[in-house]
């Protein structure tokens, strides 16, 4: 399935969690990620969990 | 002396009739009334938070009779004192009984135990559960309602109806498709259509989902009769609702982090104002004595001390230890070739007895198994990539056997697979292969497949395969993957 995360597209395989798509895009992301240095938001600006399960073409941003 | 058609005699009759006509018409509504609507999503087996959700729930409960507890869905699956407990998830239905829920709408993971154990649940629970737009392909199976109605002390109705997830492609929610035989689940947002009706019928009306946030944004663009949308599943939190076509869409995060709470007030029957927001758990000091107690007893899960297998010899060494998790994951899946990495072994030796509780300790990660048609050439791909890494072996292997040739800068120039039993590979074919989800998300080695979960975790496989009484002589002493420092000149790189 492909994700978007920072606006740059992610392959990830189906059933991928959040986490999942993060860690494929950047292993040091995701660790600051889930340090609570940067949070993950979903295309409304929503926190979502790194557990958090997706769908096709979902977007994502770290701030 | 009166007559009986007496106009004396029909004033009672007037009376009630015209009460009547103003209890239909809803003029006798509360002037004002304040529902409450609790609301947690995704707990997957976290249960220790509840003492807190249950001490303010009941706070609340006391100054106001109009509060509901709800939850919408995936409560089961990610914490083994829940889901090891016999029987599976027992704490999760206890508690919610205890905490006075009053519906909860099916999530993907209520399903992973499979429908067995999903109909105790609903038998049950003191609570309802629902969820429209499941179907039954035959007679019988496991009962739930679309949706329930809850009145408040002076009769306003609240709606709630349940929508779950179901994947465009395969048309069933995200868990183990053998975990849904026999049922059918339609379009979400097409079955919530059907029921506008509810609108009319009730005066406040809720979907509780288990969709996901940017499904449930299109529910409010479609069915602008909702109110409230409570959902689930994309494990978003969201502390500042905002309404979208006018209906409020709430999320309560995951795992018990925060509780979600709707304030509506009714007037007149209608809904006259709905905010939202989060409490976070983590803030609050208050517990339920009685709830934390119980909480207490299900964390000393006897079921974790349970012996699964005797062991001949201790289990010494993460090659051994490897080679017995990949197994358990190739064998129990018939899959042709499964890897591990190293990282991924958190035991360095398991000793006589096997008990539960140490397979959680050896694969605490809760991975699940990602599925690859892989060609020769990707394999070999995979295992170079790995090795340079770390410069080191990193991947414990089962259904093949390798040997890394590297150079001195650490680089993989040569990669040798020979069947388990030594005999020559077949690079040609392809091969079924199950990777843990985290090599899969993280090892950046592009196939051409994008694979698959096969929503099974690799503890539970792990489990599993153990109890099968394996031949444990396979394990001692066992080496499948090793590195051999390649010839300064003489690497023959393919």
């Amino acid at each position: 399935m492909n994700i978007w995360i920072d606006d740059k597209r992610v392959r990830i395989f189906k059933g991928a969690t959040a986490g999942d798509a993060l860690r494929r895009f950047s292993e040091a992301l995701y660790r600051q990620v889930a340090a609570g240095e940067k949070r993950l938001l979903n295309g409304h600006g929503h926190e979502v969990a790194l557990s958090g399960e997706l769908s096709e073409n979902q977007r994502f941003h770290t701030k | 002396m009166m007559t009986p058609t007496s106009p004396l005699r029909q004033t009672p009759k007037m009376v009630l009739m015209g009460l009547l006509v103003f209890i239909f018409l809803g003029r006798l509504w509360p002037a004002e009334e304040h529902i409450v609507i609790f609301h947690l999503n995704d707990l997957h087996g976290r249960i220790d938070p509840l003492a807190k959700v249950a001490r303010l729930v009941e706070v609340e409960r006391r100054q106001n009779p109009n509060v509901f507890l709800v939850t919408a869905g995936d409560n089961f699956s990610g914490n083994p004192v829940v889901d090891q407990y016999r029987p599976r998830g027992f704490p999760i239905l206890d508690l919610q009984n205890r905490l006075g829920f009053a519906i909860e709408e099916l999530g993907n993971h209520e399903f992973d135990y499979g429908q067995q154990a999903l109909d105790y649940f609903i038998d049950q629970a003191r609570f309802t559960i629902i969820c429209a737009n499941l179907r039954h392909l035959k007679p019988g199976g496991i009962s739930v309602s679309p949706y329930a109605i809850r009145q408040t002390l002076s009769g306003t109705r609240i709606a709630f109806l349940g929508l779950i997830q179901a994947d465009p492609q395969t048309k069933i929610p995200d868990t183990h498709p053998a975990n849904l035989a026999g049922l059918a689940f339609d379009d979400p947002l097409q079955t919530a259509i059907h029921y506008r009706f509810l609108r009319q019928r009730n005066q406040v009306f809720v979907a509780l989902t288990h969709l996901g946030y940017d499904l449930d944004v299109r529910l409010a663009q479609e069915l602008k009769e909702l109110d409230v949308i409570i959902g689930g599943h994309s494990h978003t939190a969201i502390p500042e609702p905002a309404e979208t076509n006018g209906v409020l869409i709430v999320q309560a995060g995951s795992e018990a982090r925060f509780l979600g709470r709707v304030d509506v007030i009714v007037d007149g029957g209608r809904v006259k104002k709905k905010t939202g927001r989060l409490i976070d758990l983590q803030s609050v000091t208050g517990e339920d004595a009685a709830i934390s107690r119980r909480i207490a007893d299900f964390n000393r899960n006897p079921e974790l001390e349970r012996i699964l297998a005797r062991l001949p010899f201790t289990l010494e060494g993460k090659d051994a230890l490897g080679c017995l998790m990949t197994d358990a994951i190739r064998k129990e899946l018939n899959l042709d070739v499964a890897f591990q990495n190293m990282g991924g072994i958190r035991l360095s030796f398991l000793k006589d007895p096997i008990q539960l509780k140490d397979v959680f300790r050896l694969d605490p990660f809760n991975n699940e198994v990602v599925r690859y048609t892989l060609s020769g050439k990707e394999i070999r791909r995979l295992i170079a990539y790995a090795f340079e890494r770390g410069g080191q072996i990193d991947l414990q292997v089962s259904g093949i056997c390798y040997d890394v040739k590297s150079d001195a800068a650490g680089k993989a120039v040569d990669v040798i697979i020979t069947a388990e039993d030594g005999s020559p590979w077949d690079e040609e074919r392809s091969y079924q292969v199950g990777l843990s989800s985290y090599v899969a998300a993280t090892y950046q080695v592009p196939f051409q497949d994008a694979g698959e979960s096969l929503r099974v975790r690799t503890n539970d496989l792990i489990i599993r395969f153990i109890s099968s009484r394996p031949d444990w002589q396979r394990y001692r002493g066992v080496i499948r993957a090793r590195v051999q420092p390649a010839v300064v000149g003489g690497a023959d790189a393919r």
